[in-house]
């Protein structure tokens, strides 16, 4: 690989590494369970995260998404065009959301026509030439109906993860994700630029997921999936309309369904006495399980690359 | 519990609609050709752009369709027109990968933006078959002004009959103007494009 394109692509891991690798702990290290709270580190509550930073993670991850945008694009032209040049708009509207959600817990059929109505404006950004140049409205609808639903289902399964549980669980889902996203768009869709954005997150996952490890008190509680759900969405439908329109990807649809279905299916760590574990033997079961329709479309997707018989 | 299923489900269902609907969507179609202009003869014309690679040498690569018309008019310079399409799914950099990857998100957009447009607005004469034509060039859904210098270097019969006239074309752009800015430590901004222009009236 080429020293430029190495610049490139530490770019977009080396400021989101250490970011978090600075902020997380300055802010949680002294947010050690105490000897009253350990036999049940419950689940977070409202009221039982008062104390606890958990207003870090969707700023952190927000600001991540809003400043690296443009600097992995170096200019960004506004009004932006492309749907990539609406990224950081979807960081700013997870910022808003995830901050939103720590302060203010509206009621749930509230907090979904909200979230449903910004994804589905998400997808809109994001297939608006085609939405405006060649789609009929029955086509467009049926994008952003399917967008929506999945994204949907994905937020559900993720906030699941992060909403009810503390230690390293959470974050140890969200990292499969936001990583196999990342790799799925270099191998499947063949875009490096879209697959910064959800590295940016799975860069600055990784000293979380440390950190939870080590302070089991630790959770992403209200807010911290908001932006890497919407970012990693918003880059994964660019990238498979890309890869469909262009024909140059043999299963896009598939591959993002299993990735989908990651978080859906870490949810069984949730039950039954698995649900009981707690810490790492809780990350291991959730990542494994979180792991295995994710990396197998990684996988799949990389048995299909072509990788370029010299470097460009 | 089996309405969180079944909605899953259904919402599953639709994204599969969608995927088998996704392949309805189409491209834009090239520009008919102006009445009483030449229509570009793509089989004679070429289209090369050169960009710099950082600590490299400069990088050829070409597009291998175009469409559109023009009739530059040394006697009637206000009539006179340029209307180009290049379809960005043409492009050749003589690697399969990096031609998926030019066509991608990361820089043309093409599944976005299919095509490549330039539209003159004025021409000028600037010296015996010397031409400045004024207008505006489309990229990734950007337009942008910008001025292109044409030689016109040949006009007679055509083989398949009617009038052949030709020109050697030369511009060039920043591509960051146009949100085609990626990888700027890998490559330079400006591109640079020659076309050797040929057109028939019939």
């Amino acid at each position: 690989m080429e020293p430029q394109l190495i610049k490139q692509l530490a770019l977009g891991i080396v400021p989101p590494l250490l970011v978090a690798l600075v902020l997380f702990p300055a802010f949680w290290w002294r947010r050690r369970a105490t000897r009253q709270e350990l036999p049940a580190l419950t689940p977070p509550t409202l009221d039982n995260t008062r104390a606890d930073p958990t207003w870090l993670a969707p700023l952190v991850f927000g600001l991540i998404g809003v400043v690296m945008s443009p600097i992995i694009a170096s200019k960004l032209p506004f009004p932006p065009t492309g749907g990539a040049d609406w990224l950081a708009f979807v960081a700013l509207a997870g910022l808003v959301m995830g901050l939103t959600a720590k302060a203010i817990r509206f009621p749930i059929v509230v907090r979904w026509l909200v979230r449903l109505a910004v994804i589905a404006a998400v997808g809109y950004v994001s297939l608006r030439a085609p939405i405006h140049g060649r789609w009929s409205p029955q086509t467009s609808a049926l994008w952003l109906a399917g967008f929506t639903a999945i994204t949907g289902v994905v937020f559900w399964a993720a906030e699941r993860h992060t909403d009810r549980t503390r230690g390293p669980a959470g974050p140890i889902v969200l990292l499969v994700l936001c990583f196999a996203a990342n790799q799925l768009l270099i191998l499947g869709y063949h875009s490096l630029k879209l697959a910064q954005y959800p590295g940016f997150f799975a860069a600055a996952l990784g000293p979380v997921l440390i950190l939870a490890l080590i302070r089991p008190r630790f959770t992403l509680a209200f807010g911290g999936v908001h932006v890497p759900v919407l970012m990693t969405a918003a880059a994964l439908l660019q990238g498979t309309f890309a890869a469909v329109v262009n024909d140059d990807a043999p299963f896009p649809f598939v591959w993002v369904l299993m990735l989908a279905a990651s978080p859906i299916l870490a949810l069984v760590g949730s039950v039954g006495p698995l649900g009981r574990l707690t810490g790492w033997k809780a990350a291991a079961v959730r990542g494994g399980l979180a792991a295995l329709p994710a990396f197998a479309a990684v996988g799949w997707a990389a048995s299909t690359y072509e990788f370029p018989t010299n470097d460009y | 519990m089996k309405v969180r299923a079944l909605a899953v489900v259904t919402l599953v269902a639709l994204a599969g609609i969608g995927t088998a609907l996704m392949a309805a969507a189409g491209r834009a179609p090239a520009p008919a050709p102006t009445i009483g202009a030449f229509a570009i003869d793509a089989v004679h014309t070429t289209v090369v752009f050169k960009v710099q690679r950082i600590n490299g040498a400069p990088f050829y690569g070409t597009f291998k369709k175009i469409d559109g018309s023009f009739n530059i008019d040394p006697a009637n310079l206000s009539a006179s027109i340029v209307d180009v399409t290049i379809p960005v799914e043409s492009i050749d950099s003589n690697n399969g990968g990096r031609d998926k990857h030019l066509k991608g998100a990361d820089f043309f957009s093409a599944a976005e933006f299919p095509n490549l447009a330039f539209k003159s607005k004025s021409v000028t004469k600037t010296a015996d078959k010397q031409f400045e034509i004024a207008g505006d060039l489309t990229a990734r859904g950007v337009t942008k002004p910008i001025t292109i210098k044409a030689l016109q270097t040949g006009t007679g019969p055509a083989r398949g009959g009617g009038t052949a006239a030709g020109f050697d074309v030369t511009f060039s752009f920043n591509r960051s103007d146009f949100g085609i800015n990626y990888g700027p430590q890998a490559l330079g901004d400006e591109v640079a494009v020659m076309v050797g222009l040929e057109g028939v009236k019939k």
